[in-house]
């Protein structure tokens, strides 16, 4: 990223089950690369990548988090800062499909009112492994009244298409409630300019959780 | 089948053995069948069994009851069937079944091995979830190919899994270079497996298992190209190629932590908050800057590569090196820029790690024989009952300097010595509370030289080398053999069906690929690591089991090919030096993995109180722009550092860890591993934010995105210099000053805390 320079910048945030696919996807989104060797995420993970949208240039700034349910101690403090979120399932596994009725009520617990959130399923180039057909995640997206794509980080198959899709809400929201303005001659600081300041306050352990959940 | 059976009624379990000498025989477990499949039944499990005593001593919760109730979103209760209640929400979890499949799956490749283990990919089974035990067969798929042949010998069909589909996670492992169709195999491998493997395979034949007995490959292609397969380059430590990076880091970027920075060891008086210390730190990065000019280390390199399958290849970034050389155009931070290094055109892209290290003449390798024969001098082999494997002990003269050992720890144990010297490391420490360092350093053993037979407890005369690893037993006096001890707890818990079954699977080889212990799906490796992780996770059953254990468990494979041992240390790091069966275990491993993680959240605070003390400005600099420990750091302490650094570094840090939870650190209420975590992370911290504040009018450039770009958790950080990393944090460790302000640091919290 040659240019430090942008007009907007956003945050988004990838959760979901352990082994879903949700560090794959984000390391095809901002590297545009595949690695079977890849590692647990532990913790909390971070890239940026910069996107031009309506001859704009926005930074997105995307947290990846562990998908252990333990981790959520640490992870859930992110889930405030977040402007849009990807709930990340794997088509090839039932289960996690199914866990995202969980996830999506952590959304609501713990993320900011109004966030934009887009329901992804990936690993899609599985074919003969699909566990979860197309339309029963289509049913859930319009359940929980948000979008859905299909992904395939290792094909590279839609995965531009969610991260900026949902840029593309996240930004269009904005632009609604006012916080920016239309033309966006700069950035402003109610969208986030000024980078995870004071977004997530972890250290004060469970406490800190909790504030996240409530205020 | 209760997941938890045979550890639950633990309490009950330990009245007895405290008040009445016989368990009466109602307590006793009715046998647990765990599968259908004969080769994998369980043995008996009963509440007196001798050898359950680590789990059971561990105070149990009710199973009904939320284990950490303070903390808002904890993982709920695992109940018996493992569905969460007292929980409002509904997680699915993997059935009972799904976790009984897995197990099997390694216990089967553990007797079988894998031909070309440590050379091939291997196939993937068990996160083939629609065969299996889900599927209602009792036939493993491994198995089902050959009916009931109490060996599995399977053929590839159109229904395996075809490894074009494999996925992330399903496919960790990096082909081999250059391989297309054709699987490499080897007639042996000198470290992987210790059974022979005896035959070679052909593409087509690939996915046949053979057993060893069997010999044959059993087929049309089973020519022998093992003859013509040659290894590929392993580095000391096993790594394919010395490319550790790859296996550690994919998706990260190598930061160079320059062995200038380290020159300069701070203090919290001479760089507390008053401008004088402002001046000494600014002076410090000034001094740095000036040596790694010396050092002809350009600005550019702190942060030298992108990861290797990013847009700039390791072709075209080495292409930069070349280009690229000496200290210029460093107004600008760019952090995401080019990848550019000055490294040596020369050198290929698989040695990148070596290049930006410091030559090793520099380094002291060629004093390695020294240090190997000062080690031979301070341990005494400890005969072993009825075997060959021998642990060895610390000399009376390896123990007569305590700041010699102390040095010599810090400044690398030697390859060949390190795992016999972290045992001994470890049953330096006494079962007894109260002993102060320099107590445990006295000569106070009557044994001299003299090798002490560790087997028989009972007879040997002195405590502290005995009592290890006494959580293990109820009755601390007389002490049983460790291997003995260790191995039957091992054995029996991996007979036990965990709840964490399904996502340790998952984990396992995710943690560490390219290495050729770990390379192959079901090797040697991977095994070994499942059934330490499986054990560790019925080990405690508060912690069960949480990712980042895999990166110490890993750690302890490879440097205890003995399976015992390395259930040993695990154990005895878990369940600290001096176990009160009615205490919880409140070693620093115990408190990293509970939930709601409190240790890690203290060791925040510590790190985040030092970098305040010692590094003013880059912790202003940080706060100002937001950046919390959290988001970068986590990795760091829940993992031990494997990696963040390279894995010889890493392990140099488990020595001093050892060192640490050997109970030799320090003053007894300052030892453990919680005491120098927090200074290596200080140390990287201390060189990355030397490159911030260093970098002139552009230091303010330094926004929220490329600090953390700087500091990410899935950056690698090559340290320049090993022994002048580890110095450093020896110095700030024996600072008195530094650990007040730890020690104060850990009080803040815990008063935050409760």
């Amino acid at each position: 990223m040659p240019n430090p320079h942008y007009d907007l910048l956003l945050k988004l945030l990838l959760i979901g089950d352990s082994g879903v696919g949700k560090s794959c996807l984000l390391l095809r989104f901002c590297d545009d690369a595949w690695t079977p060797s890849f590692i647990t995420t532990i913790g909390i993970d971070f890239k940026i990548r910069t996107i031009e949208l309506d001859g704009k240039r926005i930074k997105l700034q995307i947290w990846d988090t562990a998908g252990q349910e333990r981790f959520r101690t640490i992870t859930t403090a992110y889930y405030r800062g977040a402007m849009g979120i990807l709930l990340v399932f794997d088509v090839t596994d039932e289960r996690s499909f199914q866990n995202i009725r969980t996830w999506h009520s952590n959304v609501e617990q713990h993320a900011s009112e109004g966030v934009s959130r887009l329901l992804v399923g990936n690993k899609s180039d599985w074919t003969e492994k699909r566990a979860v057909s197309q339309e029963e995640a289509q049913k859930l997206a319009d359940e929980l009244g948000i979008r859905y794509v299909e992904t395939s980080a290792k094909n590279n198959d839609q995965v531009d298409d969610a991260f900026v899709g949902l840029a593309r809400e996240v930004k269009q929201k904005l632009v609604e409630s006012g916080a920016i303005n239309p033309v966006m001659g700069t950035a402003t600081n109610q969208a986030g300019g000024a980078g995870g300041n004071g977004s997530v306050n972890v250290s004060a352990g469970g406490q800190g959780a909790k504030q996240g959940g409530c205020c | 089948m209760p997941a938890f059976a045979g550890l639950g009624p633990s309490h009950s379990r330990r009245r007895l053995d405290h008040d009445e000498a016989a368990s009466p025989p109602e307590q006793a477990q009715p046998v647990q069948q765990v599968s259908n499949d004969d080769s994998f039944k369980t043995a008996a499990i009963s509440v007196d069994a001798p050898h359950l005593s680590v789990a059971s001593s561990l105070p149990q919760r009710p199973r009904t009851a939320d284990p950490i109730p303070v903390q808002p979103p904890h993982p709920p209760a695992i109940t018996s069937s493992g569905e969460s209640i007292a929980s409002t929400e509904s997680w699915t979890r993997p059935e009972d079944g799904e976790g009984d499949f897995v197990r099997r799956t390694y216990l089967h490749f553990d007797r079988t091995g894998i031909e070309g283990d440590g050379t091939v990919q291997g196939e993937e089974w068990t996160r083939n979830r629609s065969v299996g035990a889900a599927s209602g067969s009792s036939l493993a798929p491994w198995q089902a190919a050959n009916g009931k042949r109490h060996r599995p010998r399977q053929r590839r069909t159109n229904s395996a899994p075809d490894r074009r589909h494999l996925h992330p996670g399903d496919e960790p492992l990096r082909p081999l270079a250059g391989r297309k169709t054709d699987e490499p195999a080897v007639k042996s491998s000198p470290l992987a497996s210790s059974e022979p493997i005896t035959a070679a395979t052909t593409a087509a034949e690939s996915a046949v298992f053979e057993d060893q007995e069997m010999g044959d490959a059993g087929g049309e292609g089973a020519s022998s190209i093992a003859s013509e397969t040659a290894w590929p380059d392993l580095d000391r430590y096993g790594f394919f190629g010395g490319r550790d990076w790859d296996s550690h880091s994919a998706t990260g970027r190598i930061v160079v932590l320059p062995a200038a920075c380290y020159a300069f060891v701070p203090s919290p008086s001479t760089s507390a908050s008053s401008s004088k210390g402002k001046v000494k730190v600014r002076s410090a990065a000034k001094k740095a800057k000036k040596s790694l000019k010396r050092t002809g280390v350009s600005e550019q390199n702190w942060t030298g590569l992108p990861a290797s399958a990013s847009d700039e290849g390791w072709g075209s970034s080495m292409a930069g090196a070349s280009t690229a050389s000496g200290p210029s155009d460093q107004a600008s931070p760019q952090p995401n820029g080019d990848a550019k290094h000055a490294t040596k055109a020369e050198e290929p892209p698989e040695d990148v790690i070596t290049s930006l290290r410091l030559p090793s003449e520099s380094l002291g390798r060629s004093k390695e024989q020294a240090r190997i024969d000062k080690w031979a001098a301070m341990l005494a082999p400890v005969a072993k009952e009825g075997g060959n494997t021998t642990s060895y002990r610390l000399t009376v003269e390896g123990l007569r300097d305590r700041d010699r050992l102390e040095r010599r720890i810090y400044k690398g144990i030697p390859d060949r010595w390190r795992a016999a010297a972290w045992w001994a490391l470890l049953q330096r420490e006494s079962g007894s509370a109260g002993e102060s360092s320099s107590a445990s350093f006295a000569p106070s053993h009557s044994t001299s030289q003299q090798p002490v037979d560790a087997s028989n407890g009972a007879g040997a005369a002195s405590s502290s080398a005995q009592s290890f690893p006494s959580h293990g037993h109820v009755n601390p006096s007389p002490t049983p053999s460790i291997n003995g001890a260790a191995m039957s707890q091992y054995s029996r818990l991996l007979t036990l069906p965990s709840p964490y079954t399904v996502q340790i699977d998952l984990d396992v080889p995710r943690t560490i690929s390219n290495h050729v212990l770990f390379r192959t799906r079901y090797g040697w490796g991977q095994v070994r690591l499942f059934k330490l992780l499986h054990a560790y996770s019925l080990g405690c059953s508060e912690c069960g089991y949480c990712q980042g254990m895999g990166g110490i468990a890993v750690v302890m494979v490879s440097l205890f090919p003995e399976e015992e041992k390395s259930w040993a240390v695990l154990r005895r790091l878990h369940d600290g030096p001096t176990p009160d069966a009615s205490l919880a275990p409140s070693s620093a491993l115990h408190r990293l993995f509970s939930p709601g993680f409190p240790l890690l959240l203290e060791l925040f605070h510590v790190q985040s109180a030092l970098l305040r003390t010692l590094f003013p400005s880059f912790a202003r600099i940080l706060e100002d722009a937001g950046v919390e420990a959290s988001s970068y750091a986590t990795r760091w302490y829940m993992t031990c550092f494997y990696g963040v650094l390279p894995w010889e570094t890493c392990l140099r840090v488990w020595d001093v860890l050892m060192w640490e939870e050997g109970g030799h650190g320090g003053a007894k209420e300052e030892r453990g591993l919680e005491w120098v975590l927090p200074l290596v992370g200080l140390s990287i911290l201390w060189a990355v934010g030397h490159r911030v504040v260093t970098s002139g009018p552009s230091a303010a450039a330094w926004d929220f995105e490329s600090l953390l770009s700087l500091l990410s958790s899935s950056n690698l950080f090559v340290p320049q210099d090993d022994d002048a990393l580890l110095l450093w944090v020896r110095g700030l460790r024996n600072d008195a000053r530094v650990r007040r302000v730890m020690a104060q640091a850990v009080e803040e919290w815990r008063a935050m805390q409760s």
